[in-house]
């Protein structure tokens, strides 16, 4: 009855973080203005922030800084004794270093140039980020392919339509996914079910690598994705950009456009609306077509913000949709029709090109609406509250049709689960180099099922509380935090002509310590030090069945206890004007690891045997290395290097652990040429992907082959701008397999089945456009 | 005080949303009536045509996938040189009453086959039945078999393969829906 109490209580009182930052007052504008002509540092210039009122004096060597600044288009303006203030506006998303050229005589505003745009405020972990420019040439993949980009990050795979991203070894429920600020919940537990985003929908895409529970909540082990939308306009006029990316493998063609405005005669309104919608056939691997592995995506969203000097409301909807065809070789009876795939060199189901999807497929929708408000609490800091309800249907036909025709066309499985998410943070602006956060987040959610018996029907409540502090100087900047997540779950399981009910409890402390030091402008030095943790899900606690595709008997364990993550790690980043590194270090130990442990004899069943597997918990350690090398000998030319190294070790059976990414490498070579006439910021550049044959495996694993071979691929990329006038035109073409290369990669589960795609060239278009209101245009 | 009156608006505004929106309990009768289609058990008839004397033989697994061991699983006893009309009933006996899935096999003759073998011993099968492809490919829910002379024990392995539009009455084609291996004696 208490126990109820509690949970009606944090019913009320929903929370959660994450969506916070994006209004949170607290960047910060560097710069430094100098001479147009004689590159000398301006002294005595005054910079305001005219918004907020903030100045500062630039210093003998010209510089100046402002801080507390709020995200969005800051106007800055310039001041020089005797001179005309000139205003200047700039698209502030992060901490931004400017550096302002003046024309002396009668300071004429010149020009500014953005020459760093900091890594969000995560700054003592490891954070990448892919932002419009490198995202232009990313367009149509899925996020998991747009974000192996990211040197760290993976894909697992699940045939050429499913894929999962990996960071540093670990997927699925380890890594969280802020979708515009709201904690993706679906049902990631299945290592066959694909984030639902849109990735046209992001304009900027963030991986924090390594353990990040502290302002996340439970499940960030491996670490945290932000997909993050621009903000919602606030200059007068209407805009939005139009995409186009067609595939030349499957056939395949994106569209997507948005639409956003804001009007001069009600300011703090603007509104955004963005559609998307792609189709592609089936895939071409060198030898063969991929029988049934079209997909078939719409998705849609529209937003709408009130924006008041202090405070401010957003409402935001999205719904993604798919129908995704998966592979029909990939379906197994029993172990013998696994063996006989194995065996075969060739799927043993093939066809031609088609477009369209049969049994086996998938069905899932995923509905977000999402409510935010703001307010400025005076000067002591700002209040954010996000409130969102997610409802996620996810529907898979096997592929047979039930023996009883009468039953009609319907789903083997459907899952519905529906998820509630408030969160309130507040944000303290700069006390004597200190500024911090104290949030509240909670979840509720309740999922059910129909047809087969997968996991069960459940309902769950968490929440957490946390506080970050961080403490900067010129050089140092030092971050602590600590976090205390409660989580109550309740399961029904209804299986077999059994009714239990199984009630779990957990209550988790984490914590994290971090600091970046800059030895110099152009070297710095971070380290941090994690923890996270994570509740065994309802896959991993139940199961209990044959699982087709593996062709494995899975068998979950009630008695599983909560993960915990212990991350460490550091890293050197210089920045020169002939060379970037970028060298980081991981050590993530997970003390009792969640895995699947083969076990005998194997289930014996009416289709005949099948390999069994429990869930089991063991320490591991995951160690790794991420290094990004470039080297600029001369203007336009850049010669890159990544490096990816991860070694993953059971330490309870002295062992290495099985389906963790093998080592990979690229390297490569782009040279972007002068602007000539209309045709701007052309590039174009090769690369060679070498990933290694799995080796680290346990000496045990049942994995029914061995792992795929070693192999390279080639890829090729270019593209260019046309400016006419304010009229741009994106174009950019790449080409992925060049060399149509048949290989198959380790952590594609259906590996066993067929090839990966072949040669793919994919061509893209972008055009942003913008229209001003005529009666401000000129103003400007 | 201007400041206060929106925090306690939007507070408010979200407390109520939280409040309307908390009760979600699952549906925990989920699948008391769920239809999922499951093979549990296989009988296998055999009427020796000499003596018309009639012997049944199963398998049955009431968990179906699940990880729990086959309740009834028979050795068959086969005398030699005989021969037996042979009928294959498949039940799902996870549903009361239980489900006859021969039944529904029969109405999707065209997609399915059962394929009989023999390990130790020996046995000669022919079949009864025949589907309406063309040309008329075998089902195998009714067979012959032939037991030979040697006395002795072995296995007789008993396959039914999905073969939705592709039936060929080629066993590695489609994919297995049964498959038992029953420890025979010849005596």
């Amino acid at each position: 009855m208490k126990l109820k109490l509690f949970g009606a209580l944090i019913g009320v009182v929903m929370w959660h973080v994450g969506a916070a930052q994006d209004t949170a007052c607290t960047l910060t504008l560097k710069g430094r203005v100098v001479d147009l002509h004689t590159n000398t540092a301006l002294e005595d210039v005054a910079i305001v922030a005219v918004e907020t009122q903030q100045g500062s004096f630039a210093d003998a060597n010209g510089k100046f800084q402002l801080t507390g600044l709020c995200p969005g288009t800051v106007t800055i303006s310039v001041s020089h004794i005797g001179c005309e203030t000139q205003l200047l506006q700039i698209n502030l998303q992060r901490d931004t270093t400017i550096k302002v050229k003046l024309e002396h005589k009668g300071l004429q505003l010149h020009e500014i140039e953005v020459v760093e745009a900091k890594k969000e405020s995560h700054s003592t972990q490891q954070v990448s980020l892919l932002e419009t420019k490198q995202l232009e040439k990313l367009r149509g993949l899925s996020l998991a392919e747009s974000l192996s980009k990211i040197n760290g990050v993976s894909t697992l795979n699940t045939g050429s339509t499913i894929s999962k991203p990996v960071i540093h070894g670990l997927h699925s429920n380890r890594i969280l996914i802020l979708n515009n600020g709201v904690r993706l919940e679906g049902q990631q537990w299945g290592s066959e079910h694909a984030p639902e985003i849109d990735p046209f929908m992001a304009q900027r895409l963030t991986v924090i690598k390594g353990a990040s529970s502290l302002q996340y909540g439970s499940d960030a082990i491996g670490g945290v994705i932000l997909v993050d939308p621009n903000h919602l306009p606030d200059r007068p006029g209407i805009g939005g950009e139009f995409n186009f990316a067609g595939y030349s493998n499957n056939a395949e063609g994106n569209f997507s456009a948005t639409l956003e405005g804001n009007h001069a005669r009600v300011p703090a309104l603007s509104w955004r609306v963005q559609g998307t919608y792609r189709r592609s056939g089936n895939v071409r691997s060198p030898a063969y077509w991929q029988k049934n592995t079209g997909v078939e995506e719409g998705n849609f969203s529209a937003a709408l913000g009130w924006k008041k000097e202090n405070y401010g409301f957003e409402v935001f909807y999205s719904r993604f949709y798919t129908r995704l065809g998966v592979l029909s070789a990939s379906h197994m009876g029993n172990l013998d029709d696994l063996n006989r795939a194995i065996e075969s060199n060739v799927p043993l189901e093939l066809s031609g090109f088609s477009y369209k999807i049969g049994r086996p497929y998938q069905n899932v929708v995923h509905d977000m609406i999402k409510a935010k408000a703001y307010v400025a609490t005076g000067k002591a800091g700002s209040l954010d509250i996000v409130f969102a309800r997610q409802f996620n249907l996810r529907k898979e036909y096997d592929k047979r049709l039930p023996y009883n025709s009468q039953l009609g066309d319907r789903p083997g499985f459907e899952f519905q689960i529906q998820t509630l998410t408030l969160d309130v943070i507040w944000q303290h602006r700069m006390v004597k180099n200190f500024n911090g956060t104290v949030g509240f987040n909670g979840v509720t959610q309740t999922n059910n099922f129909k047809y087969g018996y997968f996991i069960p029907a459940f309902w769950n409540f968490s929440g957490g509380v946390f506080a970050i502090e961080k403490w900067h100087n010129d050089k140092v900047e030092v971050e602590a935090g600590i976090r205390l997540d409660y989580k109550w779950l309740q399961a029904f399981v209804n299986h077999n002509g059994n009714k239990n009910t199984f009630t779990f409890n957990y209550v988790v402390p984490s914590g994290s310590v971090g600091f970046e030091y800059h030895i110099t402008d152009k070297l710095k030095w971070n380290t941090n030090l994690g923890t996270s943790w994570r509740a065994p899900q309802a896959n991993e606690l139940f199961a209990d069945g044959v699982h087709h595709g593996a062709a494995s008997v899975e068998i979950g364990d009630a008695s599983l206890k909560p993960e915990m993550a212990y991350n460490l790690s550091t890293g050197i980043h210089a920045a020169t004007r002939f060379f970037d590194a970028d060298v980081e270090l991981y050590e993530n130990l997970i003390t009792r690891f969640i895995y699947l442990q083969p076990v005998l004899p194997p289930t014996l069943t009416i289709r005949g045997e099948f390999p069994t597997y429990h869930y089991r918990q063991a320490n591991a350690s995951l160690t790794g290395a991420d290094i990004d090398l470039c080297a600029k000998p001369i203007r336009g030319l850049e010669l890159f290097s990544k490096t990816s190294l991860l070694f993953a070790y059971n330490l309870a059976i002295r062992d290495w652990m099985t389906q963790m990414p093998p080592q990979r490498f690229e390297n490569g070579i782009r040279y972007t040429l002068r602007d000539f006439k209309h045709v701007k910021e052309t590039y174009f550049g090769v690369s060679v992907v070498n990933v290694l044959q799995q080796k680290l495996i346990p000496q045990n694993d049942t994995g029914y082959a061995l792992p795929p071979k070693a192999y390279w691929l080639l890829n090729f990329e270019a593209g260019f701008k046309l400016q006419f006038k304010k009229q741009a035109v994106h174009f950019s073409v790449t080409v992925t397999n060049m060399a149509n290369i048949a290989y198959r990669d380790y952590l594609d589960r259906f590996r066993y089945f067929t090839d990966q795609k072949g040669v793919n060239a994919a061509l893209r278009i972008r055009v942003p456009f913008f229209f001003e209101p005529k009666s401000k245009a000129k103003t400007n | 005080m201007n400041r206060i009156k929106p925090v306690i608006f939007i507070i408010l505004t979200f407390v109520t949303l939280s409040v309307t929106m908390y009760s979600c309990k699952p549906d925990t009768n989920t699948c008391d009536n769920c239809e999922v289609e499951l093979i549990t058990s296989a009988y296998v008839s055999l009427t020796d045509s000499a003596t018309g004397a009639v012997s049944h033989f199963a398998f049955r697994d009431l968990d179906g996938d699940g990880a729990n061991a086959p309740v009834q699983f028979d050795t068959i006893q086969l005398s030699a040189n005989h021969t037996y009309n042979a009928t294959l009933l498949v039940l799902d006996e996870s549903k009361t009453p239980a489900d006859t899935i021969s039944n529904e096999i029969l109405e999707e003759a065209n997609d399915h086959q059962f394929f009989y073998h023999t390990h130790d011993v020996t046995v000669n099968f022919a079949y009864v039945d025949f589907d309406s492809n063309t040309p008329a490919l075998p089902i195998g829910l009714q067979t012959k078999w032939y037991v030979g002379s040697t006395t002795g024990n072995g296995n007789v392995h008993i396959e039914l393969k999905h073969q939705p539009g592709i039936k060929d009455g080629n066993e590695a084609t489609g994919d297995t829906d049964l498959s038992v291996e029953f420890s025979t004696r010849v005596q």
